[in-house]
């Protein structure tokens, strides 16, 4: 990537996304058909998102592992400590919220799946998951498989009496949340 | 593109990040961490210790490199990801000139044997080196082969071959096919999604490849030679597993892309296969 003056992930990135005015993303066109450099960058650009998009990703190993999202467990309560923003977010589920109520739990929603994550008893709490019909999800904690259900009949289901630990859940095989509990 | 890493998020935190907002750094770490980890693994096929080494080298330098980042309507994953291959090229230069003996010894050599495997898919399928400055070696071969084919079957050579492809073919495809860079590109990019599956397969092999590798040299420098025979005859197996899986896209995609008429392709590549094969026998026969 060097020897040109288009020799910028910026405008590699504007061209790749179609983000150029048409009179630039013409001339960089005829530029791309004579510079080995730029045109070199651009089909490793192509490849290198396609097959990170492609590929299943490792989990990091635990030494470079950073918590996305973490909960605090306590004997009457369970609270947020950490959530990376924008990233499977959980929002706070309050009861009779008009009423000033106060926060009994946190919520999870992505592409029609709802998962409530509540307190139950002292040091334990229990996950609810809507919108599951016909699905398959499996519930991991500290990588071992705490319950796997295929072929759900319920329009929701539940773990229940679950204790601290990371938690991750896999949705028909894909969508994939993580939260730890501790 | 996937939500591996979303785009509104991201760009949301990195402005929170330069408004001051401390705890938005960490978040973008936390967003950004498995796609750094895992680009060397996925697109260099390196080990699980070479990708931890370059998470922390791309840590360190964090800061510095969002400084760099101006918010523009392109993605910020795309922009992203060519600031990555620039810099794993940096840290892999930086690793070899500390670790030149090291860096030699832990590369996992693919190289098909060209008498025990003398067919198409083992002497161009999997040959191109992503990682190499210089693939002069790569280049001759190519040139070679596609110099006595006529402009369709040159067509149909790049687009079956996929993984042999270089930037001057696909200029060659976008003025073959009157597309235009970008059309061309994006063509490509849905005929590799069609073999999303084959790429996964083929990256757990390298994965396991690269795992039995360190085995390899952890009991060979215990001199435990029974068990170096085992790990060998168990990479030998992955490794034939990994030569199997042909990156070859089916001729209902490439009659897609190309528009040709699917019996044209199917026709023009079994034609350009006899012609490239009479020259691989003709390299098997003395040149190679």
């Amino acid at each position: 990537m060097e020897g040109c003056r288009f020799n910028d992930p910026e405008y590699l990135a504007l061209y790749h996304d179609g983000a150029l005015d048409e009179r630039t993303e013409r001339a960089f066109t005829a530029h791309l058909l004579t510079c080995e450099v730029c045109a070199e960058a651009l089909f490793n650009l192509e490849r290198d998102l396609a097959l990170m998009e492609m590929v299943e990703f490792s989990a990091l190993p635990a030494p470079h592992a950073l918590r996305k999202t973490v909960f605090r467990l306590f004997s009457e309560g369970i609270e947020l400590i950490k959530t990376a923003a924008g990233w499977g977010e959980f929002t706070p589920l309050v009861l009779r919220p008009a009423r000033g109520g106060s926060e009994k739990g946190y919520r999870y929603e992505k592409e029609g799946v709802r998962v409530d994550i509540e307190h139950s008893a002292p040091d334990r709490f229990f996950i609810e998951v809507s919108g599951v019909r016909g699905k398959r999800i499996t519930l991991f904690r500290d990588k071992r498989v705490v319950e796997a259900r295929t072929r759900i009949r319920e329009e929701k289901i539940f773990f229940r009496d679950l204790e601290k630990g990371r938690y991750s859940m896999s949705i028909d095989g894909g969508m994939r949340i993580q939260f730890d509990v501790e | 593109m996937s939500d591996r890493i979303p785009d509104e998020s991201i760009k949301e935190l990195i402005r929170r990040y330069r408004g001051g907002n401390e705890q938005s750094r960490e978040n973008i770490i936390t967003a950004l961490s498995e796609y750094i980890y895992n680009y060397p693994m996925i697109v260099f096929g390196v080990a699980e210790d070479a990708a931890g080494d370059f998470y922390e080298y791309i840590l360190m330098r964090l800061d510095k490199i969002l400084e760099g980042y101006r918010e523009t309507e392109a993605k910020f994953v795309t922009w992203f990801t060519v600031v990555l291959r620039n810099r794993y090229l940096n840290f892999v230069r930086t690793e070899r000139s500390r670790h030149a003996a090291e860096y030699l010894t832990q590369v996992v050599s693919l190289d098909c044997d060209f008498t025990e495997n003398r067919n198409l898919h083992n002497i161009l399928g999997d040959k191109r080196d992503y990682s190499s400055e210089s693939s002069e070696g790569f280049d001759r071969l190519l040139d070679a082969v596609v110099r006595d084919l006529n402009a369709r079957q040159r067509l149909l050579f790049h687009l079956y071959y996929l993984e042999t492809l270089r930037p001057e073919d696909v200029g060659f495809i976008s003025i073959y096919l009157g597309k235009t860079i970008r059309e061309t590109l994006a063509g490509i990019r849905a005929l590799r999604y069609t073999l999303s599956h084959k790429y996964r397969v083929r990256n757990r092999c390298l994965q396991r490849l690269n795992v039995l590798y360190s085995q390899l040299i952890s009991v060979q420098s215990e001199n435990d030679r029974s068990a170096a025979e085992k790990v060998k005859k168990k990479r030998k197996k992955v490794l034939d597993e990994y030569r199997k899986v042909k990156l070859n896209p089916s001729y209902e995609s490439i009659s897609k892309f190309t528009g040709l008429p699917m019996g044209t392709v199917s026709s023009g590549i079994q034609r350009m296969k006899k012609n490239v094969r009479h020259y691989v026998e003709e390299l098997g026969n003395g040149r190679m």
